[in-house]
């Protein structure tokens, strides 16, 4: 894709201050972007938009939604997509991305039911259905934003039924219906691929996520994710709590010859360690450049 | 777009699992929504189990920001069922969980157990009233304009109030109950010992919150001010404000001369302008 590595961390509160303080520094490693949570900064004013502000005008910002839910059957919400237009605007970010995932739906299906939001990314199955209902909300926040946005896919701790093809196939579709972009994230394919051996469903986790990179068009990859996870022994959980692990390095290697350089993101959103931590990790993606 | 179709009532069952505190069959879903193995209740199980542990962790992190000190009165225990029960009976509705939570005030004020400390709603609402405050719209001040009061005929001034002013009126002490736990660090203050005074002598007050820049504060204000301030915010003139029979009514003094440079000071106010 790119020419050249291009590593970017997820900025949370704990390194707000320090990774601006930091930025002038002659001996600092400069870090290409930035990427925060859009749903942090979705208020008028205060000091979080504040501080994302300070961080733009050092770094090119990368905005990563959770809340958008694209692949809810009841649609977008409104108010959501207004606030993430409003953020959009106020700071030109390089890359807005969000889920393949469905979060929004009402409990009941009696009419006038408030419609909630699990606050998580739920899982959908690969269908046409699903397909369509992906493109056509996808299309409204891009004719909204005036903009492609990239969607990335998950890792999932229940499947739906209904698919009617591989996921890969389904991104793939999507990208050539709406002409949003993908975002690949190798530990969730790498999660994934671990609970269906728990599951006994593949005997070799690497190869099964090779051949899903593999499938991806590289045309569509504008961003990498690389994040720990926890085996908890009968469920592997994408918690991003720890450091990127080994096979997943090793995917992302496979990833970059698969897509040729790609913007890639450290994700860190509990257990935050030191701010060095993610710089070395930062430093150790970008050693993987071709 | 609502599509009333077999991918809605998946998704609707797939809601329903997780917002059930029982565990679930796989069969018992109708739609065909099913486990990573396709075969196994325990797998299933675990995966909706992982999603409803993410959920309470949710509903903690998001009252812990919003009420802090909500959380520090009732104790961390308490505070995970009231986070548990809350998520459950009045979940989500956006995707940004910063939106949620303005309801708890109300939810508590219903909880039996919680009857024994009666202050708690208040403090909670007052708590929301910070929690908006810290994203309302910026606005700077302007000290230039100050000059209009001594050229401009008060009836034709209004005077303009920091982002995410509000007034919680409470029968408790809310605003030492705040300021206490707050800022217990801060001479200004009261010490513990003072706000379990003020309860057993319960003794009412009204919190005023506002934004002093980017930080959101609270702190006693007093009924004539509450009534001068509550004026302005219903967009009266400063002439009308300061003749209000609800000033009036409060038989207190209020000097504006004395309110106003503490009010600048403290990032209260940030300028005049015309009604």
């Amino acid at each position: 894709m790119s020419a050249t590595s291009n590593i970017g961390i997820g900025w949370r509160h704990p390194h707000y201050q320090e990774l601006l303080e930091r930025h002038p520094q002659p001996d600092f490693q400069a870090l290409d972007f930035l990427e925060v949570h859009s749903e942090n900064f979705f208020g008028a004013g205060g000091a979080a938009l504040a501080v994302l502000r300070k961080g733009r005008a050092q770094y090119p910002i990368s905005l990563h939604g959770v809340g958008l839910a694209l692949g809810s059957a009841v649609g977008l919400d409104a108010w959501h997509l207004d606030q993430l237009a409003a953020l959009v605007a106020h700071i030109d970010p390089i890359r807005v991305s969000d889920h393949a995932c469905f979060a929004r739906g009402s409990l009941s299906k009696q009419t006038g039911n408030p419609t909630i939001h699990a606050a998580d990314l739920l899982p959908i199955p690969f269908s046409r259905e699903a397909l369509d209902v992906m493109c056509a909300n996808v299309q409204q926040v891009q004719d909204r934003l005036k903009r492609s946005i990239a969607v990335e896919n998950l890792s999932a701790y229940v499947t739906c039924d209904g698919s009617e093809m591989p996921e890969t196939a389904f991104l793939n579709t999507l990208a050539q219906r709406t002409g949003c972009q993908l975002l690949v994230d190798v530990n969730n394919i790498y999660v994934n691929a671990l609970n269906d051996q728990i599951n006994g469903l593949t005997s070799d986790p690497l190869a099964q996520c090779m051949g899903w990179i593999d499938a991806i068009h590289p045309a569509h990859v504008v961003e990498i994710h690389l994040a720990g996870h926890i085996d908890c022994g009968d469920i592997v959980i994408d918690d991003h709590g720890s450091r990127v692990k080994p096979p997943v390095w090793t995917l992302y290697q496979h990833a970059l010859k698969r897509f040729g350089n790609t913007p890639t993101l450290i994700e860190r959103d509990t257990d935050i360690p030191a701010l060095d931590v993610l710089l070395a990790e930062a430093t150790l993606a970008r050693s993987f450049a071709l | 777009m609502n599509h009333a179709t077999a991918l809605a009532q998946q998704q609707r069952d797939l809601l329903n699992a997780i917002f059930t505190t029982n565990n679930i069959a796989p069969q018992a879903i109708n739609t065909p929504t099913r486990v990573i193995n396709g075969t196994s209740n325990r797998g299933f199980n675990r995966g909706l189990q992982t999603y409803r542990a993410n959920a309470t962790a949710s509903a903690q992190r998001s009252l812990q920001a919003a009420y802090p000190v909500i959380a520090q009165l009732i104790g961390d225990q308490a505070f995970e069922h009231l986070a548990r029960d809350f998520w459950a009976q009045q979940p989500p509705t956006r995707g940004d969980l910063a939106q949620w939570g303005g309801a708890l005030a109300a939810f508590i004020a219903r909880i039996s157990a919680l009857q024994t400390e009666p202050y708690l709603s208040d403090v909670a609402r007052a708590e929301w009233a910070l929690h908006t405050a810290a994203t309302a719209a910026d606005q700077g001040a302007d000290l230039a304009t100050f000059s209009l009061l001594t050229t401009q005929d008060p009836a034709a001034l209004t005077l303009q109030l920091a982002p995410g002013t509000a007034l919680v009126r409470s029968q408790y002490p809310i605003a030492s109950i705040l300021t206490a736990h707050r800022a217990p660090h801060l001479d200004t203050s009261p010490s513990f010992e003072e706000v379990g005074q003020k309860l057993r002598q319960n003794l009412p007050e009204i919190a005023l919150v506002w934004r002093q820049g980017l930080r959101p504060m609270v702190a006693l204000c007093t009924a004539a001010e509450a009534a001068f301030i509550g004026q302005l915010r219903r967009g009266a003139s400063l002439l009308a404000a300061l003749e209000s029979d609800e000033l009036a009514a409060t038989a207190a003094p209020f000097d504006l001369q004395l309110w106003l440079p503490q009010a600048v000071q403290s990032g209260l106010l940030l300028g005049v302008c015309p009604v």
